[in-house]
């Protein structure tokens, strides 16, 4: 069976312009012909704040190894920022989605980010002064393009992603990637 | 050998530790660094230094640079690409009055496409969790520090550990292989025609 190595780095968040510290979730889920064999899909990066060019560095390590059966479902990141305050309070800044690549070696990868906005003038201040942000109830919402037609977004800053691929048996194999 | 016999690829990762920048000059008497290679379970080293200590240096007319070329010589074995080896560097300064402080961790992952890079990486270093903690670290000089640095090349059970970046690591590496792509493995970014 084919293999496909994921190995690379979340490096920062870039102009989220957040005054508390940000931390990162991210899951990688793939189509039901994928499956891992070894590594972690899921987890979470340090909290760290934002230096004086408004980048948060995390440099946190990704390292997956799936075997795949067929090339539906290729697998894609879920990316998910959130905001760390003095109190310990923390609530959804941004929300992200990108596929891996299927190219092999190194990808620089920026994903956009945004999040629910707020919709009321009370809300808004509440957001201004109280903190906290809407949240979405079902995350799959983030990489569907299917039910987003009521959702009311705001745009944030970009996540950088450096993600290095290497491919085994995939010509052997009869996929095209090259 | 036979071609069906080849199990094992060897890498071999040769390169420098440059130098060590931080955008608002360096203010310590002597900075040094130590590096440390991580690897998975599948690797073996074969040979070379896993880890080591550099020279005490100090800038010299540029006042942001700190300049220790520090050579990384590593030739590791594996069954497997998983775990692929990472280098983890610790930034150190040692100073008349605060001692031996911290300046940063910088984490780079080693280059898995052959070839020479030049790759850059940020320092972080911890914050205290606490007010008391961070006035103490103001008033004594001294950051809190990580008890296992090998942890960041882990990735998992981080806590939430409280962070901020200031300075970069520069470090230039060449990565070449053998046997990687009798194993069926490809690593190699299509070459674009033109």
């Amino acid at each position: 069976m084919a293999e496909l190595h994921i190995i690379g780095q979340i490096l920062s968040a870039i102009d989220f312009k957040e005054p508390n510290s940000l931390f990162c979730r991210y899951s990688v889920q793939s189509g039901p012909n994928w499956t891992l064999i070894s590594g972690h899909s899921e987890g979470q990066t340090v909290s760290g704040k934002e230096n004086f060019k408004n980048c948060v560095d995390w440099i946190h390590p990704l390292d997956l190894h799936y075997v795949c059966k067929g090339i539906q479902g290729w697998p894609k990141i879920i990316l998910q920022v959130s905001c760390l305050d003095s109190i310990g309070r923390s609530w959804v800044v941004g929300y992200g989605c990108c596929t891996i690549p299927s190219t092999p070696g190194y990808h620089t990868i920026k994903v956009p980010c945004w999040v629910p906005a707020a919709t009321t003038v009370t809300e808004r201040l509440r957001q201004f002064f109280i903190g906290g942000a809407h949240e979405l109830a079902q995350t799959d919402l983030i990489n569907l393009g299917s039910d987003r037609f009521k959702l009311i977004t705001q745009s944030k800053g970009d996540i950088e992603l450096n993600i290095c691929i290497v491919l085994r048996n995939f010509i052997q194999f009869g996929v095209e990637y090259k | 050998m036979r071609e069906s016999e080849v199990t094992k690829f060897l890498v071999s990762f040769n390169g420098y530790i440059e130098y060590v920048t931080f955008p608002a000059g360096v203010f310590d008497e002597h900075l040094y660094i130590q590096y440390e290679i991580v690897w998975g379970v599948d690797w073996d080293p074969i040979s070379g230094l896993c880890s080591g200590t550099s020279q005490m240096a100090r800038p010299g007319s540029d006042p942001e640079k700190v300049i220790f070329n520090m050579p990384v010589e590593m030739v590791l074995g594996s069954t497997n690409v998983f775990g692929w080896p990472q280098m983890v560097v610790t930034v150190r300064a040692r100073n008349f009055f605060s001692g031996d402080t911290l300046r940063g961790y910088a984490l780079f992952l080693l280059p898995p496409v052959s070839g020479t890079h030049e790759l850059s990486a940020p320092l972080v270093r911890p914050r205290s969790a606490t007010v008391l903690g961070e006035w103490l670290a103001w008033l004594t000089g001294r950051l809190p520090e990580l008890a296992e640095p090998r942890m960041l090349a882990m990735g998992k059970e981080n806590y939430l550990l409280k962070t901020e970046s200031y300075g970069h690591v520069r470090l230039k590496m060449t990565m070449v292989s053998k046997d990687l792509r009798k194993l069926g493995y490809d690593n190699m970014a299509p070459v674009l025609k033109m």
